[in-house]
């Protein structure tokens, strides 16, 4: 039933040995060199120069306003989009497709994988298809998804969704299947049923895979629903953009670019936080 | 009862990858008494780990029979009890976790089970270390925890494919005495595959000697040195007079 299958998946963490190994390069590429404060203080300047650079460069008038707008412009838009509250409607659908798609993508991902797991039919028949759809430029068909969805929520949960499920698919299956030979032969030696192996062996596996995936996913999620506001609707950051750019807007696109990095920097620490609370993520 | 371990006539013989059968044990004869501590010795490939995994009950022989006592094996049995050579502690489980898989997939915890996996942590110095993660510890710490769970089934064979293959010398050095000190304990009967002439010499009554392609027994040796046996008798002459008797045997095998 679950004959092991290594050659699927990109490579995670594998066996205890390898664990050793990778956390050793780990921990040597990450011994610090340099006292923390040096860390914190260029942290702090880094953005600094970025703005000090962008705002020469805008005083400069090498290039056009349009093209890149002044920095205090960005937060006057970024300020009165928040605060006059017309931005909230966008950012509320933005962030609702954005976890609709993440919710589908998941839960697809958790059930075709786990069908691909335990059915070597499946995965025989099928799989060169996903193969085929994730190497596809998936962001292509989102103009025909809206087409085909319609105007709205749909076509970006759509498009989000697909993107995050990649990840978390493939994850899901080579959590299940790539199992040390060892481990299994453990699992057996103790006479543990194949229900036993599932829920000792095989499904944790599949969670310390799962977890960092999510991460990836959750980008992804919000990528495609950005693509799907870009296509076609009238709600959302995206549909914000391109309304903005459309006008000439460009402060107000970068105030919106800066919101969208926000939001991905919220749903990289709030997964982070997921994870630490699990015992899955070592 | 007596459950002294017969090996009478096992040949094994895997299909390969691309059909091709590959010899891996052929005509193997071996009766090992109850208690006894039996080291296997031989080249890589010879067939040590299939022996084991054929007397844990995980591989069926393709010919002949192992009998425990009177009855032949036929699949794994609390009896026997397998240690790997890597440690093949579950990442997202902690020690004491670990150790008591057997007993949650075996009706479950309770306070015996949880008392004897503490104390035989305690045992092996792994008693500060029962809430730490298999990342946390080192490698001979690992491998001590293994063995913990490998006896918490209780069992009268234990079977170790060379446990300590993967530690330096000083480790490995210390782990035997602990596994020596066990052993002297309980008197369980110990299979132990291992690369290490001197380790087998240290810890065995008998080392079976084996030779490859087919994995074969070449001979056996007895080890007469004294129970139980000190620590420093690896400096003595006669430990080194065996270590070279057996290394000269084994010169005809590589
Ligand atoms: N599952 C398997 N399928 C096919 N061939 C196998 C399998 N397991 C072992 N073999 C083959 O059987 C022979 C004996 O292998 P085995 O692992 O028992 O040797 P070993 O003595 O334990 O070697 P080492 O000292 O390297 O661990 C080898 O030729 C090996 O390639
Ligand atoms: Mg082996």
């Amino acid at each position: 039933m679950l004959s092991p299958k290594p050659e699927l998946m990109q490579p995670a963490v594998h066996s205890a040995a390898d664990k050793a190994t990778a956390a050793v390069t780990k921990d040597d590429a990450m011994e610090r060199g340099h006292p923390r404060w040096l860390a914190v203080v260029l942290a702090i300047v880094l953005p600094i120069v970025v703005i000090a650079v962008w705002q020469f460069v805008y005083d400069a008038k090498v290039v056009s306003p349009l093209v890149i707008p002044r920095p205090l412009d960005v937060v006057t838009a970024l300020w009165s989009g928040l605060v006059d509250g017309v931005w909230w409607r966008h950012i509320a659908a933005t962030i609702q497709a954005t976890v609709l798609a993440f919710a589908v993508g998941f839960l697809a991902a958790i059930v075709v994988g786990s069908c691909f797991a335990f059915s070597a039919l499946a995965r025989e028949t099928l799989y060169p298809y996903i193969i085929a759809i994730q190497s596809f430029p998936k962001v292509a068909v989102a103009p025909l998804l809206v087409v085909w969805l319609g105007y709205g929520l749909a076509p970006k949960v759509a498009i989000g969704g697909l993107l995050a499920f990649f990840p978390i698919f493939t994850s899901t299956l080579a959590g299940l299947l790539e199992v040390d030979r060892d481990e299994v032969d453990l699992f057996k030696s103790v006479r543990a049923r194949w229900y036993h192996q599932l829920r000792y062996l095989r499904i944790p596996n599949a969670l310390s895979y799962i977890f960092p995936a999510l991460n990836v996913a959750a980008v992804n999620a919000l990528l495609g629903v950005i693509v799907g506001e870009l296509v076609g609707t009238d709600a959302g950051l995206g549909y914000l953009i391109s309304q903005k750019s459309f006008l000439g807007d460009t402060a107000g696109v970068f105030g919106v670019l800066t919101l969208l990095a926000l939001i991905g920097v919220s749903m990289f620490v709030l997964i982070r936080l997921a994870e630490r609370a699990t015992k899955f993520s070592r | 009862m007596d459950r002294a371990i017969t090996i009478s006539g096992v040949d094994k013989t895997y299909v390969g990858r691309q059909g091709q059968a590959v010899p891996a044990l052929s005509g193997m004869n071996l009766h090992i008494g109850a208690g006894e501590f039996v080291s296997l010795l031989g080249p890589s490939g010879c067939g040590k780990s299939t022996l084991l995994k054929i007397i844990a009950g995980l591989t069926r022989p393709s010919a002949g029979a192992i009998r425990i006592g009177a009855d032949s094996v036929s699949g794994p049995s609390d009896f026997a009890s397998l240690v790997f050579q890597k440690a093949t502690l579950l990442r997202w489980r902690t020690i004491l976790d670990n150790v008591l898989l057997h007993a949650d997939i075996h009706g479950g915890r309770n306070p015996e089970n949880i008392a004897l996996a503490r104390s035989l942590l305690d045992l092996v110095g792994l008693g500060a270390f029962t809430n730490a993660y298999p990342d946390e510890l080192s490698g001979g710490m690992q491998q001590r925890a293994a063995i913990v769970r490998a006896l918490m089934s209780r069992p009268e064979l234990l079977l170790m494919d060379e446990p300590f293959g993967a530690l330096d010398e000083f480790t490995r050095e210390a782990l035997n005495d602990m596994v020596l000190r066990l052993w002297e304990e309980e008197r369980k009967t110990v299979i132990f595959v291992t690369h290490s002439v001197a380790e087998a010499v240290f810890l065995s009554d008998r080392i079976v000697i084996m030779g490859a392609r087919p994995g074969r027994i070449i001979t056996v040796m007895d080890v007469d040195l004294p129970r139980p046996r000190p620590e420093n008798i690896r400096t003595a002459p006669e430990f080194y007079q065996l270590v070279a008797k057996v290394r000269e045997v084994m010169g005809g095998t590589h």
